[in-house]
C-alpha cells in the first residue's frame, strides 16, 4: 500500500471512528450535559452575562550603546475586553497601543470567541493566539514576560535584534479546539487548529537579490486569504504542574499568492520550575520552500532561547540566550546567525507590578553597529 | 492538491479532538462534594497551574463575578480543565475577603495576654502562645484551605513552604505578622490576605506549637 493509500485508509477509519461516536454517545452526552448543569456552578459559579476589562503595558526607555539618536522612551497599552455569555460562552479581545518612532501602532492581537464544549473541550474561533510554542500565546504579556523585551526569534514587544525573527508568529485567524485532561498529577493538552496561514510580506524574487536574503513572510491575519490553502497546526502540553513542561508545537501551510512554497514550523519547548528557580527554553525550525530555476530548494531556518530566573524577596535576576544558527538552502551556508546574551533583574512591587531592567549583548554577523543595548520599562497588569 | 489534504487533515484532527473529548470521564470536581475539600485542593490547583507562567494574583483583586469571568478567560489561555475551573474558584471565592473590612468583634478568646494590635509594636507581636486554642486552629487551617497549599502532618498541598516546624524557624512577631498581611515580606506572595480575626491567628500558632510537641 503507498503512503498516500495509509494516509487515505486511515482517514477514512478516524471518519468511522468519529461516526461511531456521534451515533453512539446518547447517553454519554446526557451524563456530560447533566454533569455541567449539576454542577455547584448555581452556588458559586453565577451564569450570568458580565463584561470585564483587563489588561497590561508599559512604559520604558531603550538605550543604545551606539547609535544614541535610537535611544528612546516607550509605551505601550494592550486592554482586553472579555464579555461572558452565560458559562459556556466568552468573547475576548486585546487591542495593543505602542509608540514606535513617534507615531502611534495600533493592533488587535486577538478577538475570539470561545465556547465551553465540555468540561474537557473547548472550541474557539476568530484571531486568536496561535498555540505554537508557549512565548507567544502565555508569555508575551510584558508584566509576565520576565525580560524587558520579546525573545529575538519570535519579534514583538521592544525585539529589534537587526535580523529578521525566525517565525513572526503571535496570532491568526481560523478555529480551533482544545482538548485537556488531568489524571493527577498530570495535565495533559492537545490543541489542534486551522488558520489563513502565512503570506508573503512584499514583493520578492529570488533571481533579482544582488545577495542573498530569505523572503519574508508574516501572519497578516486578515479577512483575505492570499491563496486557497489554510495552515493546520497542532501543540500538545505535557506537564508536572508546577515542576515540569514539555510542549510539541507543528504547522504547515503556504505562503506564496500562488499557494506552492510549502512552509513548516515546528518547536519544541520546555519548562522546569522548582521554589523560586524557573527555567525555560524553545528550540523553533522553519523550513521554506523557494522558487528557483532548478526547482523548489528548502532553505532551514532555526534556532532557541533559554532562560533562568531565582526570586530573591522582591528581586529576580534573570539570564536570556538566543542563538539563531546560520541559514541554510539546502547544505549550503547562505547567511550568518547571530546571537543575544540577556543579564536583566526585575524588582517586583507587587504580583503584577515590577520594573524590568535587561542589558542585551547582540552580536549580528554582517551588521557594523554595536546594537547592544539597555532596556528599563515598568510592567503593569490589571 | 497539498491544500485539499490540509483540509482533510484537518477534518480529521476536529473529529479527533471532539471523540476525545466525549469519551472522557466527567471531571473529578464533579464529584467533589466536600466544600472544604474543593477549596483546598483549588487552592492547590490555584497555585500550580496559575504560578506555571505568571505570579498568581491575590484574591482580593477581583470581585468574585469577576472571577468567574477572569477564570473563563485563563481556562482557555491556560488550558484548565472545567473541574479545575471549579476547585479554583472555590478557594478564590471563598478567600476573597476584603482585609479592609474590619476584623470581627474580639470574644473573650481574642483577649491574649500581653498582645495588642499584631503588627504594630514588635514587642506584642511576642505574645505568648495560648494552647487551649488550638483545636479551634485545626478547624481554621481547613476552613481557610491553608492545606491546599501548605503541608503539615502529612497533609495538605505542596504550593507553600511545609507548616511542619514553622513555629520553630520563625519567631512568633514574624507569624503573626505574616497570617495578617501575608505579603509583608514578599511583595509576590501568593498568599491570599484572609482577613484572619486574631483568635484565629493565636488558634493557628497554639495548633501549630502543640503540633511540635
Amino acid at each position: 500500500m503507498t503512503a498516500m493509500g495509509i494516509k487515505q485508509s486511515a482517514r477514512w477509519w478516524s471518519g468511522i471512528f468519529c461516526l461511531a461516536l456521534a451515533l453512539a454517545p446518547t447517553d454519554l452526552l446526557a451524563q456530560e450535559t447533566e454533569a455541567v448543569e449539576e454542577e455547584p456552578v448555581g452556588e458559586r459559579v453565577v451564569p450570568t452575562n458580565a463584561f470585564l476589562v483587563s489588561g497590561y503595558g508599559t512604559v520604558g526607555y531603550v538605550a543604545r550603546l551606539e547609535g544614541e539618536d535610537e535611544n528612546a522612551f516607550t509605551a505601550s497599552f494592550s486592554p482586553i475586553l472579555l464579555f461572558q455569555f452565560q458559562d459556556r460562552i466568552l468573547f475576548e479581545a486585546e487591542f495593543e497601543f505602542e509608540l514606535t518612532e513617534g507615531v502611534t501602532e495600533t493592533g488587535l492581537e486577538y478577538a475570539q470567541l470561545d465556547y465551553v464544549a465540555t468540561d474537557n473541550l473547548t472550541v474557539t474561533a476568530g484571531k486568536f493566539l496561535v498555540p505554537f510554542g508557549v512565548f507567544g500565546e502565555r508569555l508575551h504579556p510584558t508584566w509576565i514576560n520576565k525580560f524587558p523585551s520579546s525573545p529575538p526569534i519570535y519579534g514583538h514587544h521592544v525585539a529589534e535584534f537587526g535580523v529578521e525573527p525566525l517565525f513572526p508568529i503571535l496570532s491568526d485567524v481560523g478555529i480551533m479546539g482544545r482538548v485537556t485532561i488531568a489524571p493527577e498529577p498530570w495535565q495533559i493538552s492537545l490543541n489542534g487548529y486551522v488558520t489563513q496561514g502565512p503570506a508573503l510580506e512584499g514583493e520578492f524574487d529570488l533571481e533579482d537579490e544582488e545577495e542573498f536574503h530569505a523572503p519574508e513572510f508574516e501572519f497578516p491575519a486578515s479577512s483575505a486569504d492570499n491563496n486557497t490553502g489554510k495552515m493546520p497546526g497542532a501543540r500538545i502540553d505535557v506537564a508536572l504542574p508546577p515542576w515540569f513542561e514539555v510542549n510539541g508545537s507543528f504547522l504547515n501551510g503556504d505562503y506564496d499568492d500562488e499557494g506552492v512554497l510549502d512552509l513548516t514550523g515546528w518547536n519544541i519547548a520546555a519548562e522546569f520550575r522548582h521554589s523560586n528557580f524557573e527555567a525555560r527554553g524553545e528550540y523553533l525550525q522553519v523550513r521554506q520552500e523557494l522558487e528557483t530555476e532548478e526547482g523548489f530548494p528548502t532553505l532551514r531556518r532555526h534556532g532557541f532561547y533559554a532562560q533562568a530566573a531565582y526570586r530573591f524577596g522582591p528581586w529576580e535576576p534573570v539570564f536570556r540566550w538566543t542563538k539563531i544558527f546560520d541559514d541554510k538552502l539546502e547544505d549550503d551556508k547562505v547567511a550568518e546567525g547571530a546571537r543575544q546574551i540577556g543579564i536583566g533583574i526585575d524588582y517586583w512591587f507587587s504580583p503584577s507590578v515590577a520594573v524590568m531592567a535587561g542589558f542585551e549583548l547582540n552580536d549580528e554577523s554582517g551588521v557594523e553597529l554595536d546594537n547592544d543595548r539597555f532596556v528599563i520599562h515598568v510592567g503593569f497588569g490589571y | 492538491m497539498k491544500a485539499i489534504n490540509r483540509v482533510r487533515a484537518s477534518r480529521s484532527l476536529g473529529c479527533f479532538l471532539a471523540g476525545v473529548s466525549l469519551l472522557l470521564p466527567t471531571s473529578a470536581g464533579a464529584q467533589d462534594s466536600n466544600e472544604a475539600e474543593l477549596i483546598m485542593s483549588g487552592a492547590a490547583v490555584y497555585g500550580k497551574m496559575c504560578g506555571r507562567c505568571h505570579n498568581p494574583r491575590s484574591p482580593i483583586e477581583r470581585s468574585d463575578r469577576e472571577w468567574v469571568t477572569i477564570i473563563a478567560h485563563m481556562r482557555v489561555r491556560g488550558n484548565l480543565t472545567g473541574g479545575q475551573v471549579r476547585q479554583i474558584l472555590a478557594f478564590l471565592q471563598a478567600t476573597n475577603t476584603d482585609p479592609g473590612q474590619p476584623t470581627p468583634i474580639a470574644s473573650s478568646a481574642d483577649v491574649v495576654e500581653g498582645a495588642g494590635t499584631p503588627g504594630a509594636v514588635n514587642g506584642e507581636l511576642e505574645a505568648p502562645i495560648r494552647l487551649d486554642l488550638a483545636e479551634r486552629g485545626g478547624q481554621v487551617l481547613r476552613e481557610k484551605a491553608c492545606l491546599g497549599c501548605h503541608v503539615l502532618g502529612g497533609e495538605g498541598g505542596n504550593v507553600g513552604p511545609k507548616l511542619d516546624g514553622v513555629i520553630d524557624r520563625r519567631d512568633l512577631g514574624y507569624l503573626r505578622r505574616k497570617l495578617r498581611d501575608p505579603t509583608f515580606d514578599n511583595s509576590t506572595s501568593m498568599m491570599p490576605n484572609l482577613a484572619l480575626s486574631q483568635e484565629e491567628v493565636e488558634a493557628i500558632l497554639a495548633h501549630l506549637a502543640k503540633k511540635r510537641e
